[in-house]
C-alpha cells in the first residue's frame, strides 16, 4: 500500500504511567451504584471523582497527558483545560458498555485502575453519515482486514495505562468474560481556547469565530 | 506525534504515467460543451470517452492502475470493474470546479493530460454533518496537521493520475494561468463477488457508450 489515508475520524493515544496509580487507589473513598439496564457499577453522576484529594497524583499526571495530547497530537492553541467530568466504572463479569460517544466535551480518556489479561479491549467504531440516499456497501467485500478500511479498532485495556481520544469518537467494550472485576476511571475535558492572534484577526474567516468559554465546576 | 489516526475518510493514490498520453490523443476529435455557471469545457454527458477506440492505450493504462487501487489499496474481492463514465475537462483561465463528489460510482480518478506549474491542485475536503450544536476546533489549531486538516491538496502534475474513492469531496480553485489545464476524469463501477448470501445483492450493467 502506498496510497495516502486522508481525514482520519480521530486520533487515539495510549499513555503508560510510570507511577502505578493502581497501588494508591482506595475503592472505599468512592461510592458506586448500579444503573438500570447495565451490568456495571458507576460512581454518581456529577461527582467529579478526579477532584478527590486521594487522586491528586493521578489528576496531575492526567493533566500532563492532556497537555501533550492537545499540544503535540491536536496542535491546539489554548489557554487552559480542565476535567469537567470523571467517573469510576466497576465492571463485574458480564458488564459491558454499548457504543456511545461523549457529548459536551473536547477530549476524553480512560485510566485502567485494575485490569487483567482477558478483559475486553476498548473498541472504537467508525460511524457513517446518516444514509439519506441509497448507498453501496463495501464492508463485506474486503479480502482482509486493514486499519484504513476497518469499521472497528481495538486498543488493549492494560492496568496503569490510559487511552486518550477525541470525545466525538464512538467507542464501547464487550462483556467481561472473566471473574476478575475491571475498574477504570474515565474523564471528559473541556478546553478554553486562546483568543485569536493579531495574524488571525487579519483573516476574515479565522477571525470570525463565534465565542465560547467554558466554566469549571467545583464538583 | 505518536498517536494513531483512525478511520480515514478515504484513500488517495497518485500514479505516474510512463508515457505522455497527450501525444497519443487527438483532442479535436471530441466535441466540448460549456455548462451554465461554468467557465470550463467538458465533453458531453453520457459520452464515455475511454470506450473510444482511439483512447485504447490510455484506457488500458488507467485500468491497470484502477486494478492496483482496488486490489492493493482497498483490498476488495470482485469479479470485474468497468468505466461507467469518463470525460475531459478543459479549464481555461478562470475555470474552476466547485466542491462535489461522484454519485453512482465506486472509485474515480483524474489523469492530467496537460498541466503546468501554477495550475491549481486537486483539493480534497473533509465533510461534516451537524444535526446538533457543535464545538468548533478549526480556528484553534496552531499549525497545519494532516490528521486534523479539513482540506488536503494533491498536485495536478502532467502525466500523473489521482485515484480516489468516489464519495470523497473534491474540487479546485480557479485556474489563474492563461494556459489550459486538461484533465481526463473517470468513474468506475465494481461487480463484487457474491459468495456471502446474507448481503443484499447489487450488480451493475456496463453501458456501451
Amino acid at each position: 500500500m502506498s496510497g495516502v489515508p486522508i481525514f482520519p475520524t480521530g486520533i487515539v493515544k495510549t499513555y503508560n504511567s510510570s507511577t502505578k496509580f493502581s497501588e494508591e487507589f482506595e475503592p472505599k473513598n468512592f461510592s458506586v451504584k448500579k444503573y438500570g439496564g447495565s451490568n456495571k457499577w458507576r460512581s454518581e453522576k456529577f461527582n467529579n471523582v478526579m477532584l478527590h484529594k486521594s487522586l491528586n497524583g493521578l489528576h496531575e499526571w492526567v493533566k500532563t497527558c492532556i497537555d501533550d495530547y492537545l499540544t503535540n497530537e491536536l496542535c491546539m492553541k489554548y489557554d487552559e483545560h480542565f476535567i469537567s467530568e470523571s467517573w469510576l466504572n466497576v465492571n463485574l463479569k458480564g458488564g459491558s458498555q454499548p457504543v456511545h460517544s461523549h457529548p459536551n466535551s473536547i477530549i476524553s480518556g480512560t485510566y485502567y485502575v485494575k485490569a487483567d489479561e482477558g478483559h475486553p479491549p476498548l473498541e472504537f467504531h467508525r460511524t457513517r453519515p446518516s444514509d439519506t440516499h441509497p448507498f453501496i456497501s463495501l464492508s463485506e467485500q474486503y479480502t482482509g482486514q486493514h486499519p484504513n478500511t476497518a469499521t472497528s479498532i481495538a486498543f488493549p485495556a492494560l492496568q496503569d495505562t490510559m487511552i486518550v481520544w477525541q470525545s466525538p469518537l464512538y467507542h464501547a467494550h464487550g462483556p467481561i468474560q472473566i471473574d476478575e472485576q475491571r475498574i477504570s476511571l474515565s474523564w471528559n475535558a473541556l478546553v478554553n481556547f486562546a483568543p485569536p492572534s493579531e495574524k488571525d484577526l487579519e483573516d476574515f474567516y479565522r477571525s470570525y469565530t463565534y465565542r465560547i468559554k467554558f466554566v469549571k465546576e467545583d464538583t | 506525534m505518536s498517536a494513531i489516526p483512525i478511520f480515514p475518510t478515504g484513500m488517495v493514490k497518485l500514479y505516474e504515467s510512463p508515457i505522455l498520453f497527450l501525444d497519443t490523443i487527438d483532442l479535436a476529435k471530441f466535441t466540448y460543451e460549456t455548462y451554465k455557471g461554468s467557465k470550463k469545457l467538458r465533453t458531453p454527458k453520457h459520452l464515455n470517452i475511454l470506450l473510444d477506440p482511439a483512447m485504447k492505450d490510455i484506457a488500458t493504462w488507467i485500468k491497470m492502475q484502477a486494478k492496483d487501487y482496488l486490489d492493493n489499496e482497498l483490498g476488495l474481492e470482485y469479479e470485474e470493474f468497468f468505466f461507467s463514465e469518463s470525460w475531459i475537462n478543459i479549464s481555461g483561465e478562470g475555470g474552476e470546479q466547485g466542491i462535489h463528489n461522484h454519485s453512482n460510482s465506486i472509485i474515480s480518478g483524474t489523469y492530467y493530460l496537460k498541466s503546468l506549474d501554477g495550475h491549481p491542485p486537486l483539493d480534497f475536503h473533509k465533510v461534516k454533518s451537524e444535526s446538533e450544536p457543535f464545538i468548533s476546533l478549526t480556528e484553534h489549531y496552531k499549525q497545519g496537521n494532516p490528521n486534523t486538516a479539513s482540506k488536503l491538496a494533491f498536485p495536478c502534475t502532467q502525466d500523473s493520475m489521482i485515484v480516489f474513492q468516489s464519495q470523497l469531496y473534491h474540487g479546485h480553485v480557479p485556474n489563474v494561468l492563461k494556459e489550459e489545464r486538461i484533465g481526463l476524469s473517470w468513474n468506475a463501477l465494481v461487480n463484487f463477488k457474491q459468495d456471502d448470501k446474507s448481503i443484499y445483492r447489487v450488480r451493475f450493467v456496463q453501458e456501451e457508450t
